[in-house]
């Protein structure tokens, strides 16, 4: 695996992303890792792609300052923590977001193919003589980011309300998503939300939790 | 830096549009109706069917399903709300008896800033999800019965078929493939030639899983737009996602629960069968 060490800032015509080595920067790196754009598997549209950036941040949020009765940190985020950046991380055994993680001197690093992708994707964004779904997506997730560090988390949670999904009585939010391949499930608690609550969203899956744990 | 209004001023108003409203996220909304005539055709639901036998169903539930006279299907069109200008279709094709749902699409729209056509001939698999089946069909499905004895044939008779790529496609492969190895350091290990494996390949489903022997890595290929189509392989940067069997391999979610990074090894095994033994052997010879 190879780690990117390119914290330069990332500038062009229509979209501008913050150092990856800032909190804001990172965090959108894994807000637009996560979810499709035109042309990609997945790709339905431009809101549902922004929908499920902000679900995503959602979920790191949740995991980070919402944890639900019954539960204790490590268990839902697998890493006790009181930042979002450990939050993405998890622990060295145990990453929680693919591309996503510390090095052993304890800075944040992604895997190479995180910084391609957003680089091409930058690269697709500036290639139009205006700015147009590429630019808006890509600005979307930095501005989501940037604007989650200055203020914290504003917008609809979809999955807050539920409290229950089939016969099982759940805490409600969206605690996990994982790429929507069927086969994934994230194990311990995590309970599937259905495509009927709006489960799947912009290429992925979303899982709340058992309102009694196991 | 105020990275908002340097952005307008040197941007102007159409540029302030991007930034409005940046934090709502609307509920989907998405509405039904009567399938395509495509979606129904038995052909079709057989490639379907082939599609899962391969690569989501286990014993038991193959088991389940064959007890039954008819083989059973609800099929109706999603309508959600798309971008302006895009004509994809979407459907939705529920097996009720294994409690699957399958999301399809004809996707029909353009990449703008690339001057991309993204056109498919037909409708591919966009999602497949578990879920508890209700006792009736929903609104707006077509019920589509099928003889249980002639698709439980189908699949044992086309069980090992391979569906191979074309040569062409083999050849893209390849070069996106040395691409990807290049990123994953895996060209400079051991010298010589190169094995990778080709899972077959399936007519409703728009991706090519592929093992590499060297790295212990599986790759999987997949786009909106159609593989066949060379367009594809320019942006061959968004296709292509790895996995690295030697880490993220656990026998059981429940090792590492909540995290995205893992696949169970029963789903490594299933695609290795396909890969390996259903698969093609291609070389790529040492540059």
């Amino acid at each position: 695996m190879v780690a990117s060490c390119a914290f330069a800032q990332t500038d062009s015509t229509f979209v501008r992303f913050d150092p990856a080595n800032t909190v804001s920067g990172y965090l959108a790196r894994l807000l637009i890792n996560e979810v499709p754009f035109p042309g990609e598997r997945a790709y339905v549209s431009e809101a549902e792609t922004q929908g499920a950036m902000l679900q995503i941040l959602w979920v790191l949020h949740g995991r980070l300052r919402l944890i639900p009765r019954g539960y204790r940190q490590e268990h839902i985020a697998g890493v006790r923590a009181d930042d979002i950046l450990d939050v993405i991380c998890g622990s060295e055994e145990r990453r929680q977001c693919e591309g996503f993680y510390r090095d052993k001197s304890g800075q944040f690093m992604m895997d190479l193919r995180v910084e391609e992708r957003l680089n091409y994707l930058i690269k697709i964004a500036n290639s139009g003589g205006k700015p147009g779904r590429f630019a808006r997506l890509l600005n979307y997730g930095q501005d989501l980011a940037r604007a989650y560090v200055a203020e914290g988390i504003t917008g609809i949670d979809r999955y807050g309300k539920p409290t229950r999904v089939g016969h099982v009585h759940v805490t409600g939010r969206a605690y996990s998503w994982m790429t929507d391949m069927n086969s994934y499930h994230p194990g311990g608690n995590f309970v599937f939300i259905p495509d009927g609550q709006q489960g799947a969203l912009g290429g992925n899956r979303f899982f709340t939790l058992k309102k009694n744990p196991k | 830096v105020n990275f908002p209004k340097l952005f307008l001023l040197a941007g102007g108003l159409g540029v302030l549009l991007l930034q409005t409203g940046c934090q709502t996220s609307a509920p989907r909304s998405v509405s039904y109706s009567a399938p395509p005539p495509e979606l129904v055709e038995e052909q079709y639901l057989f490639e379907i069917v082939r599609h899962l036998y391969r690569w989501q169903l286990d014993e038991s539930e193959i088991d389940h399903l064959v007890t039954g006279r008819d083989m059973l299907f609800w099929v109706r069109r999603l309508e959600p709300k798309l971008d302006p200008g895009d004509r994809s279709i979407l459907g939705e094709i529920i097996l009720p008896q294994l409690g699957m749902i399958v999301e399809v699409k004809k996707a029909d729209y353009t990449i703008e800033e690339l001057g991309t056509v993204v056109k498919s001939q037909k409708f591919k698999i966009l999602g497949i999800t578990r879920s508890e089946a209700s006792s009736r069909p929903p609104k707006h499905c077509t019920v589509v019965h099928v003889d249980m004895k002639t698709m439980r044939d189908c699949l044992f008779r086309t069980r090992k078929d391979h569906d191979y790529a074309d040569p062409s496609l083999i050849d893209r492969l390849r070069a996106a493939l040395r691409v990807e190895a290049a990123k994953e350091g895996i060209t400079n290990a051991p010298a010589g030639e190169q094995v990778v494996h080709l899972a077959p390949l399936s007519p409703v489903a728009n991706e090519c899983w592929v093992f590499w022997e060297t790295g212990h890595n599986l790759f999987r290929f997949a786009s909106d737009i159609d593989l066949a189509n060379p367009t594809v392989w320019q942006n061959e940067t968004l296709l292509a996602h790895d996995f690295h069997l030697d880490e993220q391999v656990v026998v059981s979610h429940e090792e590492a629960p909540g995290s995205n990074r893992f696949l169970t090894r029963y789903e490594i095994s299933r695609a290795l069968f396909n890969c390996i033994i259903l698969g093609q052997r291609v070389v790529l010879p040492p540059r």
